[in-house]
């Protein structure tokens, strides 16, 4: 959750900030950074990279096809894209695009906070936001003119699946054809199972009602507190302990770290590789954009490399690279920005707040009961998704016979 | 890298430094207190002047059954798991043994205990153990159940990530804030008393337990927690608990932490949210209509 509108405090004040929530343009572009920084040290001589880190992007996940082989836009493109309403955080779900609009329904109610009660339920707040609270934040992420997170390859487009995962992942949709939204937990998406949010690397980038990561270090140790219920904890430079054996696999995999100069390298592999869940909405592992929640499973191939700099006072670049020869024709690597949150360096937020999410999942029991209750309509709306999801099948298997003719040896 | 236990290299580092202090305070050491290490002198966390209480540590009790003396019994189900669900003997981390519900307050403990193995669809995070469901387990539970947790102390802000449930805490150390909303691992504030480290644990709703026998709390719960080396390989947890609504007065639970001392020793990971799902939501889908 959103604990800084709690430190907030007056649904007023939220409401002013919200208002004065537009974005300057003005001339940043980070990424290059200061030529001569040097990134503080801990007492104990690592870098430190310390902080509360607002982790929200503005920068299209794959690059929009405007821009051509155009890696930065110019400003005017940028305010034109904001004046179009194509800028908002693309990082790690579309559920922003909903909360969004839930801030603007509970800024309509809270207008009419005065007004008399016309019994209409949801007609009026007074006081208590409710959907604002979760979602709204005051701030906006620090804006980047590069026209997409993925920088290689040079095309800022997400390489093609290969065919072994593009028939996985038909097998998936056959699988899943016969069955409802909710025949039982495992029908629906791992988000929603509280299972993950959208995997490693997608959670790494914020969201409007997630924009957070901590990273608190120790010796031999960089620990990143993520908002989804639980903490990376990754050693670094421990190089005498053995590697886990393959029989070990975790949902966010295991990670070893190590320090080349200022920069933190960390290498994440053992993924888990026995997903069920046939089609996980929201819980691809590669999250990023609004539009990747369905690739088929990975795990036993996939190797994360992630490399964590500061590049200034406020700001820490990521940057990582997937690998994962089972599932892509090729490696890929994205670059963000994270921007020292000022609301917490201001002594207002000393914490992530707890998620509990599993906890009181009353939508998973409804959700199962739901499709009981009417079974028909529980299979025509997952044949509605599966509808849609096909379509992106198609694509992908487009762009798969697109790269298989210009490369003759596919891997 | 030579091979090393996972404390090596820190206590290397600052044992020429630590070596002298111990000396000094051997020497100087008049009275001792029972129960504790006195010439232990932990190494200091660079930086700052406070010991490192880093590391993967564990309780060895037989706590998270009962935090109170208990007989071997055999569990829930023996004709379903033999020894395997048999709960072990123990004797309590409770001081004095006794747990001073208010009159009113120990019906309910005795109903937990009966109903901890049931699932309620429509009340899944009041009825039943929390444990079994995979849900956070809450102060001081977390602490004493059979699996190791990571301690990563920074210089003014400690955090502690718990294998169950991948739970976690952070614990503030500069300044103590007022929890915004309760929740199940509860707000945490912490402060140095010497060489222990105090941790004052507030905010917390009324749904986590403190073992499989039922004990449990309301949301007035305040804990205060006490960790303090004994030695490189030992933590003194201490836990006053104190709840108005439920006991008569505050009650204090102590055991040893132990290190993980194993050469290759990870927190690894036990999200067990879709080991819970059939146990959670299974009654669902055994109705008739949905495919299976």
């Amino acid at each position: 959750m959103r604990h800084r509108l709690l430190g907030a405090g007056l649904p007023t004040v939220v409401i002013a900030m919200m208002g004065m929530a537009s974005v300057s343009v003005a001339g940043q572009a980070p990424g290059s950074g200061q030529a001569d920084y040097t990134a503080p040290r801990t007492p104990w001589g690592d870098p430190d990279l310390q902080g509360m880190w607002d982790t929200r992007t503005y920068t299209p996940f794959e690059r929009p096809a405007e821009f051509g082989t155009r890696e930065f836009m110019t400003e005017e493109e940028a305010a034109e894209r904001e004046r179009l309403g194509l800028r908002r955080i693309v990082s790690d779900d579309d559920d922003d695009a909903i909360a969004e609009d839930l801030i603007q329904q509970d800024v309509r109610r809270y207008a009419r906070s005065d007004a008399p009660d016309d019994g209409r339920p949801g007609f009026r707040i007074a006081g208590a936001e409710y959907n604002a609270f979760w979602s709204a934040d005051p701030t906006s992420p620090k804006l980047s003119l590069r026209t997409s997170q993925i920088i290689d390859p040079a095309d800022g487009q997400m390489p093609s699946l290969t065919r072994d995962a593009l028939m996985t992942w038909e097998a998936r949709e056959q699988a899943r054809s016969t069955r409802s939204q909710a025949d039982d937990w495992e029908d629906r998406g791992l988000s929603e199972r509280c299972i993950t949010r959208n995997g490693l690397p997608g959670e790494m980038l914020g969201s409007g009602q997630q924009p957070l990561k901590e990273i608190v270090q120790t010796p031999g140790y960089v620990s990143i507190v993520m908002p989804y219920g639980y903490v990376r904890i990754i050693p670094v430079h421990q190089d005498d302990q053995a590697p886990l054996g393959a029989a070990i696999r975790q949902w966010n995999g295991d990670s070893r770290g190590r320090w080349e100069d200022d920069t933190l390298v960390v290498e994440t592999a053992n993924f888990k590789n026995t997903v069920k869940n046939v089609v996980p909405a929201h819980g691809g592992p590669f999250g990023g954009s609004a539009h990747v929640h369905y690739y088929p499973g990975t795990g036993d191939t996939f190797r994360l490399t992630e490399r964590f700099r500061r590049i200034d006072a406020e700001t820490l670049e990521y940057r990582y690279t997937v690998d994962d020869p089972n599932v892509f024709v090729s490696p890929w690597s994205t670059v963000n920005y994270f921007t020292l949150d000022q609301w917490a360096v201001e002594g207002n937020q000393d914490r992530l707040f707890e998620y509990a999410c599993h906890e009181h999942n009353y939508g998973m029991v409804n959700a199962i009961r739901a499709a009981r209750a009417d079974r028909q309509w529980a299979l025509d709306e997952a044949a509605r998704e599966a509808a849609i999801r096909e379509r992106e099948l198609q694509e992908k298997w487009e762009q798969l016979r697109a790269w298989e003719r210009s490369n003759q040896s596919g891997r | 890298m030579h091979k090393r236990f996972r404390f090596g290299s820190r206590m290397a580092a600052l044992a020429t430094a630590t070596a002298a202090l111990v000396m000094g305070l051997w020497l100087s050491a008049g009275t001792t207190v029972v129960g504790q290490a006195p010439s232990y002198v932990a190494p200091r966390l660079p930086g700052t002047s406070h010991p490192d209480l880093s590391g993967i540590w564990q309780a060895f009790t037989t706590a998270n059954w009962d935090i109170q003396d208990h007989g071997a019994d055999p569990g829930p189900f023996p004709r379903l798991l033999g020894v395997w669900g048999a709960q072990p003997p123990g004797r309590g981390v409770v001081e004095g043994n006794e747990i001073p519900y208010l009159p009113e307050a120990v019906a309910k403990k005795q109903l937990n205990l009966e109903h901890r193995l049931t699932v309620d669809p429509d009340n899944v995070n009041t009825v039943g153990d929390p444990e079994a469901k995979c849900y956070l387990p809450g102060v001081p539970r977390a602490t004493y159940m059979p699996f190791p947790f990571q301690i990563i102390q920074s210089t003014d802000k400690v955090v502690i990530a718990y294998q169950f449930a991948s739970a976690s805490r952070t614990i503030p150390l500069s300044r103590s804030t007022e929890a915004p909303v309760d929740s199940w691992m509860g707000w945490s504030n912490g402060h140095w008393d010497g060489d222990t480290l105090v941790v004052d644990v507030t905010g917390f709703h009324d749904l986590s337990w403190f073992d499989r026998a039922g004990n449990y709390h309301s949301d007035a719960l305040h804990v205060v927690e006490r960790y303090t080396p004994m030695s490189p390989y030992h933590l003194r947890y201490e836990a006053t608990i104190e709840d108005p609504k439920v006991f008569t007065r505050p009650w204090t639970i102590s055991l040893p932490l132990y290190r993980r001392i194993e050469q290759d020793v990870r927190l690894l990971e036990f999200k067990c949210v879709d080991l819970a799902e059939a146990y959670v939501y299974g009654s669902l889908v055994d109705t008739e209509g949905g495919a299976r």
